[in-house]
């Protein structure tokens, strides 16, 4: 900075001291900065002059004054950077949130695969392509040949055409799965009421590659329900079955009639399907359903030389090319339910038995997880279930929901390890009420002893454990006596002439024995010359049990933790004790040591009654 | 003040807003009447109006009042015992933390605080009437600004009279004691120098001035100021920056009217002796250090010679 001249300096060190300086009033307020303008003025003018008041204001103002312009606070709050930076900060965990359930929900519908109907046999799962339509085509010569279409828009329905000509005998020259699948429409599990139940082993035997689906409805031919069709739930693809052969060997005939068929699942399902007319015209014609719409493939089972089946027949075709090592997904598609079963620590429990019941009626599907842990279920209608889990060794988990069949659901399940029958019941004891005593106490019991877990069975340790407690018990500086019931973190000191064990009580531990009544009345004597002047050196507290003992061979026992006080003389054959005790030694309640100042050495055997001296 | 006119206009406004004022002063708590506040509001009123003020000045003024401060100073210096209790819940603690900041040293700070504690209280009597100071509180400012500014007076006013009283010890151990008396001011070769820098600084505005005499001749802080002055530090820079030069051409200018020319004017101001800063340390050094060498050089040679 540049310096004024120096004559600047002196001329304005002598100019004429100001005179009226102003109130201390206007100072403040000028300081304040409170004074209308045209006072500020005269003030300036005067401080300008006056080094004396220049000084004052200078001390008046406050110390540590933010200086207005330059740092005064944004004005609207909601805007500034510390609010906005939580605001993105919030954005941020939205915008990955999102990202996530995007990804799962991509992710979810993708494999209609974990479901497995037992018809076709244990099929392969097409698990990370989502709207696969797989056809199996197995011919003869290559009896597992397997094409795959795919169509990649359209939720998953997977129907299976089966041949009733591949059941049983003819499995092993004739095979035809088809897997069609169809934008929005609810799988519905349909057999063909063919003969008994299908079960892929029996159709095919297991694929040699990928793992088997577990999941397996257990499909049966009812014959009788055949005859008691109960309504579908509706479905956009009227569904029409034939039984027996006629399903492959021709054409289904089209004609939109009283179809009525049934599957049945798991014995005691709900009863699937029979639809009567509405049969899709295009499908009821027979026309291929090849509409290849944007992409949407529909594919075709031909069993040997045959004619393209059409919608006569339908199953589920289910097939994982997933290898085992590949964390499996349950991609449940519309109309299926699928999940996961897991234990407590998340490792996945294969052959756990899932039980869906509908709430209305009693019927329910079941299936198995594979040993990826995960199962499937389609063909649900839409309503309320029960589902329940359970596997062995594990407790039966139970969930209610509301399944809609137009949207995919998982289900996943958490059991935990114990039979179902277990019930591990949790009491705590109390400690008693004793109102008649007003000394707290806590038994330790033995089991307590075996069984709190404490490093070195430190039996201490389990005292401190009470609820209610013995004292610790300190000397404080002064040689006073202090006791803590709170493991030492308050303290109370103790005046041991302040409630003494009335002499009737206890007339055996208040003097020794041998001691002459004009030795008690000595002792009593000294007792009260003592209160004043009472130093402690050594305490001994075993339980409830304390001997202190001090200068002037003050001894003092106390068999309730502290409350009541009692003098002791130890006195043996006319000998009494003298000097100051600087140590006891009680390690029951009954025998103890008292070493004293004056090099004696007093033993006692019966709770200090008599006394011994050595 | 005198004049018939300010007291009747005051005493028309303070009649038209004493039940306002009285009543935002909360005087009945502190057992202020309503009489004696318009006396209060009155005496306040015609201290500050002159007979050029207006009406609505006047109102300006009492509505930028402290009432709440004033009621309750007033009703301490009158005495009762309530305004005191409150006076020294709130009060008491900062007073004393005042005078520490002011004092900067705590048992002066204490005898600072309880003097002005006997001062508010009124321990000096006149007419057989305790005066108190608060009774000078019109409540322009805060009362705790007031009290810091009334405590500050007192600290200038102390430490005015006791810088004269040095004990010798002190001196001694200063090392002042002997100290050659300050040199008699070089007296300006020119006259018209002074004359010249005393019209500037005339006409400088009385911030301007301010800032040079606050920064020059007391020492303060370019922070100092800026707070005094409750502007930003940097804006104290700037303004020194600018005076200087400003005041330094205005010199020159009168220094040329008054007859000099301009080199002249400038090596006026330049060429003062006292701005001279002659290192003599330095010159000193140079002549020593040139000798040794010199020496050195020859003990050189007589150590060559010889080899």
């Amino acid at each position: 900075m540049q310096n004024v001249p120096k004559i600047v300096r002196e001329r304005l060190q002598a100019a004429p001291p100001a005179v009226n300086h102003p109130d201390a009033d206007v100072l403040t307020a000028f300081a304040e900065r409170s004074l209308p303008d045209l006072e500020r003025i005269v003030v300036l003018e005067h401080l300008a002059r006056c080094g004396d008041c220049r000084d004052i204001v200078a001390l008046v103002l406050p110390e540590a004054e933010p200086v207005g312009v330059a740092v005064r606070p944004s004005p609207s709050g909601w805007l500034t950077w510390p609010a906005l930076r939580w605001g993105f900060v919030a954005a941020g965990v939205v915008a990955i949130a999102s990202v996530g359930i995007l990804q799962f929900q991509r992710s979810s519908p993708s494999s209609p695969p974990a479901m497995a109907l037992k018809q076709s046999g244990p099929v392969e799962l097409a698990a990370n392509e989502p709207k696969k339509a797989v056809a199996e085509f197995v011919a003869p010569p290559q009896p597992q040949k397997k094409e795959k279409l795919q169509s990649p828009a359209a939720p998953a329905f997977a129907d299976s055409f089966v041949s009733p000509n591949a059941t049983g005998s003819e499995n092993d020259n004739k095979k035809a799965v088809a897997r069609l699948e169809e934008p929005q429409a609810p799988a519905i599990p349909q057999v063909n009421s063919g003969a008994g139940s299908f079960h892929g082993a029996a159709i095919g035997g297991p694929l040699p590659h990928g793992p088997r689906v577990a999941n397996q409805w257990q499909l049966q031919n009812n014959a009788a329900q055949n005859q008691a069709p109960i309504p579908m739930p509706p479905s956009p693809f009227a569904k029409q079955q034939q039984a027996g052969g006629a399903s492959v060997n021709g054409p289904v005939p089209g004609a939109p009639g009283k179809m009525s068929e049934t599957v049945e699942v798991s014995g005691a399902a709900p009863v699937m399907t029979t639809q009567d007319a509405t049969l899709d015209a295009r499908h009821s014609q027979n026309l291929p359903p090849a509409e290849p719409s944007s992409g949407e493939n529909y594919a075709y089972a031909v069993g040997k030389a045959k004619p393209p089946v059409p919608l006569a027949s339908r199953a589920a075709g289910v097939a994982n090319n997933q290898t085992g090592q590949d964390q499996a997904r349950v991609q449940a598609a519309p109309g299926q339910i699928g999940g996961f079963v897991v234990d407590p620590t998340g490792a996945v429990v294969s052959n756990a038995r899932i039980t869906i019941t509908p709430a209305a009626t009693g019927g329910s599907a079941t299936a198995v997880t594979n040993a990826q842990g995960a199962w499937l279920i389609a063909g649900l209608p839409t309503g309320s279930y029960k589902a329940q889990a359970e596997a062995p060794g594990f407790r039966t988990a139970v969930l209610d929901f509301t399944y809609d069949a137009n949207h995919s659901s998982i289900y996943s399940f958490s059991l935990s390890p114990g039979s179902a029958s277990e019930m591990v019941e949790v009491a705590s004891a109390q400690a008693p009420v004793q109102p008649e005593t007003a000394t707290i106490g806590n038994t330790i019991t033995n089991r307590e002893v075996s069984q709190i877990p404490i490093v070195g069975r430190n039996l201490t340790q389990i005292a401190d454990l009470s609820p209610a407690v013995l004292p610790r018990w300190a000397i404080n500086s002064a040689g006073g006596l202090q006791r803590s019931f709170d493991r030492g973190n308050t303290w109370q000191s103790v005046d041991v002439n302040a409630n003494p064990v009335p002499s009737a009580a206890v007339p055996s531990l208040q003097v020794s024995a041998k001691t002459t009544p004009a030795k008690a009345k000595d002792a009593d004597k000294t007792l009260k010359r003592d209160a004043a002047t009472l130093t402690f050196r050594a305490i001994s507290a075993m339980e409830s049990d304390v001997w202190a003992g001090g200068s002037a061979g003050a001894l003092y026992h106390s068999a309730d933790a502290g409350n009541h006080w009692t003098r002791v003389i130890p006195a043996s054959a006319g000998a009494t004790l003298t000097g100051d005790i600087l140590s006891l030694e009680f390690p029951d309640p009954q025998h103890g040591k008292v070493s004293t100042s004056t090099a004696q050495v007093w033993t006692t055997s019966d709770a200090g009654q008599t006394w011994q001296k050595q | 003040m005198s004049s018939a006119k300010p007291n009747s206009a005051v005493q028309s406004v303070v009649n038209e807003l004493l039940a306002d004022l009285h009543a935002k002063g909360g005087c009945e708590k502190i057992g202020l009447t309503r009489e004696s506040f318009a006396v209060i509001l009155c005496e306040v009123g015609s201290k500050h109006a002159t007979a050029a003020t207006s009406e609505t000045e006047i109102r300006t003024f009492f509505l930028s009042l402290r009432v709440d401060e004033l009621a309750l100073a007033r009703a301490c210096a009158a005495g009762h015992d309530s305004a005191w209790e409150i006076f020294l819940t709130r009060f008491r603690e900062k007073l004393y933390l005042s005078a520490l900041r002011i004092a900067r040293e705590d048992s002066a700070a204490r005898e600072l605080a309880d003097t002005l504690y006997a001062d508010l209280y009124g321990t000096n009597t006149r007419d057989g009437q305790r005066v108190s100071k608060l009774a000078s509180y019109t409540g322009r400012g805060s009362l705790e600004g007031w009290l810091r500014t009334v405590l500050s007076q007192e600290y200038v006013n102390r430490y005015r009279r006791t810088k004269r009283l040095v004990s010798l010890d002190e001196e001694s151990e200063e090392g002042v004691q002997f100290r050659a008396p300050d040199p008699e001011p070089v007296s300006c070769s020119d006259h018209r120098l002074a004359q010249a820098t005393d019209e500037v600084l005339a006409v400088l505005a009385a911030e301007d001035r301010l800032v040079l005499s606050a920064y020059y001749l007391d020492g303060r802080t370019l922070a100092e100021i800026a707070r005094m002055l409750g502007v930003h530090e940097s804006t104290i820079s700037r303004k020194l920056d600018k005076l200087a030069k400003s005041l330094r051409k205005q010199i020159v200018a009168a220094l040329a009217r008054r007859g000099m020319s301009r080199r002249q004017a400038e090596e006026a101001l330049e060429v003062d002796v006292r701005d001279l800063q002659l290192d003599i340390r330095r010159s000193l050094a140079q002549e020593s250090s040139s000798s040794a060498f010199s020496e050195k050089r020859v003990e050189a040679r007589v150590r060559e010679g010889p080899g």
